[in-house]
């Protein structure tokens, strides 16, 4: 692994990270996911609800989301997402990066274990 | 208002290069998100202005996300600027938040303060409940916290002790001898000093009409140990207080005001105290109260002889604990030295004990503490009401809130949050109620300190202390919060549980929730009534126990009675010729006046609070181990016992003929002669005060005289010794005349005469005796009368509750009451339908509440003289108002529902 390649995937494989990781027990609609990164980060991620659905349709074009209109009773329909079996694998891969990258941080800053 | 979310989203997003379907589906699903946003807003209780903007504000920049979007369905088709564009919309993923945890909270709150505006009729309502059970706590708190924990205002009061000698078979009965102090002083190294103080109660003339003063003659270190300094002058020195350098004096704030109006310049003035000059030295500082209702201090200037006593025990010592030493070692010590003396000194020292406590022990006394405690659990109960009622509130309110809450679950709100929400609700309202509580304590602790004599406020300490201050402010806040959360817990955890699509749809009306909200209700409705029942019942109680001791004497007519006391000092008065001659002189002159029927005099006339009892001996029958010989001693002319209706049952009543000269005698009172000789006269048989090494004379019994009650805490009249006042007039003595007219109209005239025999001495407590007996049992009376204000807020707040849950019960039943009467109900039988609903609550309320109240009452009896656990009317009366009132509060809402119509019921039932 050579650390030149996290700068970039920094960015934006975290918010992929994180949708991936929140639709990984059970299918959510967009705004729901929105709200669980703030809720579970305890507000330490805060941003635009809008801006992450770019980030659901290229994850759905990589084959890692699968979008579906659901109806239910006495609602209008929803479009849920859920993790396909290609997208598990991506998440696992994504989870040893992240870690290999904070380590390797921590390393470097002498953060210290964490 | 409905809105069109897709066309707001088109109209904010330009059109994106993709094939019709896909950007339909993509606004549509954008449309999703602003449609969530917006209904959360709502739900969080914003305006519908105020929800659409923040709806818009998701799309911040629609070309920018259009941009994005395309390259997200494209990844190959890239341009570069709209790329750098979208590039910075996607870096605000990573900008890092503001405390979110915070702003939840922060926008809890706002969410709160908002639905409480909007619904003001409920919030008073729960306002005022809570702010009821919340005031009453506070001025509970703030009396008991003055009465309790303040009552000494003297530096460091926890290290100080009271170590006192008592009597082992009677261990009220307590005071130190001088040479019990100077051995503690010197074996008890875990007390670092030592003072001693003397109840002296003083008359003080000199300038002005002659006034009995509350006085104690202490040690010269007295002051310094306590660590007290006085606001004017100086206090005591060393050696002040050996015989000879004694004439100096340091006055108490109050009595500096009242009688030398607050003059500085006091310092240096010479009173007369029991007709001896006195120099003013000092003038202690308004809070400085110790011994409880001291006016005055001298020096206690204890001769030789005095000093090496072992058996004059009219001392009270109190000693400073030394550092890092504990009550407990201390306590050691004095039993050891105790069990050392009692075998060097086996006659002075038999039945006495020795003991250690605590000065605050020693000054609040069992009964402030008891009353105190009694108050704090009925102030707790008018909270719990208080709480049940506005849970029950929330309930009915929580249908209302069905859709509010149901959306935000749907949105992904988590059960936590939603409780939260509900709780911060509660307690908003409950901190709310704390502002009105507050005015509510105030105006409570006014009334009360108004409403106490001013000779009875004396003997309080700490009473002139009580006030709303920080630890009471803090009391306040800390059952604030947690009343509001009991209060909301039950509704919120009701109406956070899941599955709330079915009651969505059912409005809340029957399905298993609603059926579940509906079984809670009732429970605390009966919680309230058993709860009301059992406070109305202790107030009743007390009432009705205070009453009876205060109607115990009625017979005697004691509202005819004129009673004063008189010291007489020891200056012209220590030997008993000079005083019978006073005493002859003054019923003499006081029998001649016109309108008094009757003279008496005794030591203490009933239920006055300077009783007088002791042990006695019966000739040639020695007490056996254990046995307590205890009689109230009154020291008698003849017209005692006609001024308080005691019959002569046999024999004659000691009277002018027994003088000095003649043979000692006295009349026994036929309780003491029943349990001593219970078959046979005890007529001729002698008798002695103090136990048998006593060095008083024996008396011969002349005669039986009816039982009297003396002190109200006693169940029964105790035994009494009656003695000739002409054989043993004490110094201090209680005169009581029977006027034919009003008997204050008499007061300046008594004045005059006792004047007249001896200028010099003052009469005090000048007062029918009908007052001198409620004054004694004030205390009982103010507890008692502030349980009934408890018990009245107790039933108002039921009464609103069970009210509150039958009229609720009524709306949910609209439909069912329509059906019945649609099928041919008569009004009647809907009134009787409600009726019953409400008459089984109550009853199962009441059943509750009697059987706790019993409990209670024994306890109660126990706690508080005069209360009788078995008082069958009581119980009686208050189950019965307890009942009116909550069939009242059913039949309001029982009329409603027979005005039902049954078509408008089917309709939209």
């Amino acid at each position: 692994m050579v650390t030149s390649s996290f700068e970039p995937e920094l960015k934006k494989g975290s918010t992929e990270l994180l949708i991936l990781a929140l639709v990984e027990d059970r299918p959510r609609h967009g705004y729901e996911i929105a709200k669980k990164i703030s809720e579970r980060s305890g507000g330490a991620l805060v941003f635009h609800a809008a801006s992450l659905y770019p980030v659901f349709y290229r994850l759905e074009r990589k084959g890692w989301l699968q979008g579906r209109w659901l109806e239910k009773a006495g609602q209008r329909r929803r479009r849920y997402y859920r993790l396909t079996s290609e997208g598990r694998r991506m998440l696992e891969s994504q989870r040893r990066t992240w870690r290999d990258f904070i380590a390797a941080v921590n390393r470097v800053a002498q953060v210290g274990p964490v | 208002m409905k809105i069109d979310w897709k066309q707001l989203v088109s109209r904010q997003v330009p059109r994106m290069a993709l094939p019709a379907e896909r950007e339909a589906e993509i606004l549509e699903e954008l449309a999703e998100l602003l449609e969530d946003t917006y209904n959360e807003a709502l739900a969080l209780g914003a305006s519908h202005e105020e929800a659409v903007s923040r709806a818009v504000e998701q799309l911040p920049e629609g070309q920018a996300l259009a941009r994005w979007i395309e390259q997200a369905e494209h990844p190959l088709a890239v341009r570069i600027p709209t790329a750098l564009r979208a590039e910075q919309v996607e870096n605000r993923l990573l900008g890092s938040g503001r405390g979110l945890v915070m702003n939840n909270l922060l926008q809890d709150v706002r969410y709160a303060v908002r639905m409480l505006g909007k619904h003001p009729g409920y919030t008073a309502l729960a306002v005022i409940a809570l702010s009821l059970g919340i005031g009453t706590n506070t001025a509970i708190f703030s009396m008991s916290y003055a009465l309790l924990e303040k009552a000494v205002a003297v530096p460091d009061v926890r290290n100080l002790y009271v170590v006192q000698e008592y009597r082992i078979d009677d261990p009220f009965y307590q005071g130190t001898s001088p040479k019990a102090v100077e051995d503690w002083q010197e074996q008890s190294p875990a007390f670092e000093e030592w003072a001693a103080t003397q109840w002296y109660d003083t008359n003080l003339s000199g300038d002005g009409t002659p006034e009995r003063v509350q006085g104690f003659r202490v040690t010269a270190n007295f002051f310094d140990m306590l660590r007290a300094r006085p606001l004017h002058g100086r206090t005591f020195l060393g050696g002040e207080d050996l015989p000879g350098r004694d004439s100096v004096a340091v006055i108490g704030y109050g009595l500096w005001q009242r009688r030398f109006g607050a003059d500085p310049s006091v310092v240096g003035r010479t009173v007369r105290l029991e007709g001896r000059p006195y120099v003013i030295v000092g003038v202690m500082p308004r809070d400085f109260d110790y011994p409880v209702s001291a006016e005055l201090w001298m020096p206690l200037a204890l001769t030789a002889k005095e000093r090496n006593s072992r058996t004059d025990r009219s001392l009270t010592a109190v000693a400073r604990l030394k550092p890092g030493q504990t009550q407990r070692v201390a306590t050691a010590e004095i039993a050891g030295i105790a069990e050392r003396t009692a075998k060097a000194y086996p006659n002075e020292t038999k039945g006495w004990g020795a003991r250690v406590e605590t000065i605050r022990e020693n000054i609040s006394g069992d009964l402030t503490r008891d009353y105190m405690l009694l108050l704090m659990g009925a102030v707790s109960f008018v909270l719990l009401i208080a709480v049940a009622n506005v849970a029950n509130l929330q309930l009915a309110r929580a249908t209302g809130r069905y859709r509010e809450i149901s959306v935000r679950v749907a949105l992904g709100a988590s059960r936590w949050r939603i409780v939260r929400q509900l709780l911060i609700e509660t307690i908003m309202q409950s901190l709310l109620a704390v502002v009105l509580g507050m005015v509510f304590a105030y105006w409570s602790l006014e009334l009360a300190r108004d409403n106490f004599p001013p000779d009875v406020l004396k003997y309080v300490p700490g009473i002139n202390i009580m006030r709303l201050d920080w630890p009471t402010f803090a009391y306040s806040f800390a059952i604030a919060v947690i009343a509001g959360a009991l209060a909301g817990l039950m509704p919120a955890l009701h109406v956070s549980r899941p599955n709330l699509t079915e009651s969505l749809r059912e409005g809340g009306r029957g399905s298993s929730v609603g059926r579940a909200r509906h079984r809670t209700r009732s429970m605390l409705v009966v919680a309230e009534v058993a709860l009301a029942l059992m406070l109305l019942v202790g107030a009743g109680l007390m009432v009705h126990g205070t009453e009876s001791l205060l109607s115990k004497h009625d017979s005697m007519r004691p509202d005819t009675i004129l009673t004063f006391q008189v010291n007489l000092p020891d200056a012209r008065y220590s030997e008993l010729p000079p005083r019978v001659q006073f005493f002859d002189q003054v019923l003499e002159r006081l029998s001649a006046i016109p309108g008094a029927r009757s003279v008496a005099l005794g030591r203490s006339v009933p239920f006055s609070d300077s009783n007088s009892s002791g042990g006695f001996s019966l000739e040639g029958r020695p007490a056996q181990t254990g046995e307590a010989r205890r009689a109230q001693y009154e020291y008698v002319n003849e017209d005692w016992f006609r001024t308080f209706g005691i019959p002569l049952k046999e024999g004659r009543l000691p009277d002018l003929r027994d003088g000095r000269e003649s043979p000692q005698v006295a009349a026994v009172s036929e309780k003491l002669a029943h349990r001593y000789w219970p078959r046979e006269s005890p007529i001729g048989n002698r008798i002695k005060l103090g136990d048998d090494s006593a060095e008083n004379p024996w008396m011969s019994i002349v005669g039986v005289v009816g039982d009297l009650q003396y002190n109200w805490f006693e169940r029964d009249p105790a035994p009494a010794i009656y003695l000739p006042y002409r054989q043993s007039a004490r110094q201090s003595m209680q005169f009581a005349i029977r006027a034919a007219g009003d008997p204050m109209a008499l007061s300046e005239t008594v004045r005059k005469e006792v004047a007249a025999v001896d200028p010099d001495m003052p009469i005090f407590n000048v007062k029918t005796h009908s007052r001198v007996i409620r004054q004694t049992v004030t205390g009982l009376a103010y507890v008692a009368v502030m349980m009934s204000v408890l018990g009245a807020i107790a039933l108002v707040l039921a009464s609103v509750g069970l009210y509150g849950v039958m009229a609720y019960a009524v709306t949910e039943r609209t439909h069912e009451i329509g059906v019945r009467m649609a099928l041919g109900a008569q009004a009647g039988d809907v009134l009787r339908l409600v009726l019953a609903r409400g008459i089984v609550l109550t009853v199962i309320g009441l059943i509750i509440g009697l059987v706790l109240s019993y409990g209670l009452a024994i306890l109660l009896s126990s706690l508080v003289f005069g209360v009788s656990p078995t008082d069958l009317a009581t119980f009686g009366g208050v189950a019965g108002l307890l009942t009116l009132v909550a069939l009242a509060a059913t039949y309001i809402p029982a009329r409603r529902a027979t005005h039902v119509d049954p078509l408008l019921a089917l309709r939209y039932g």
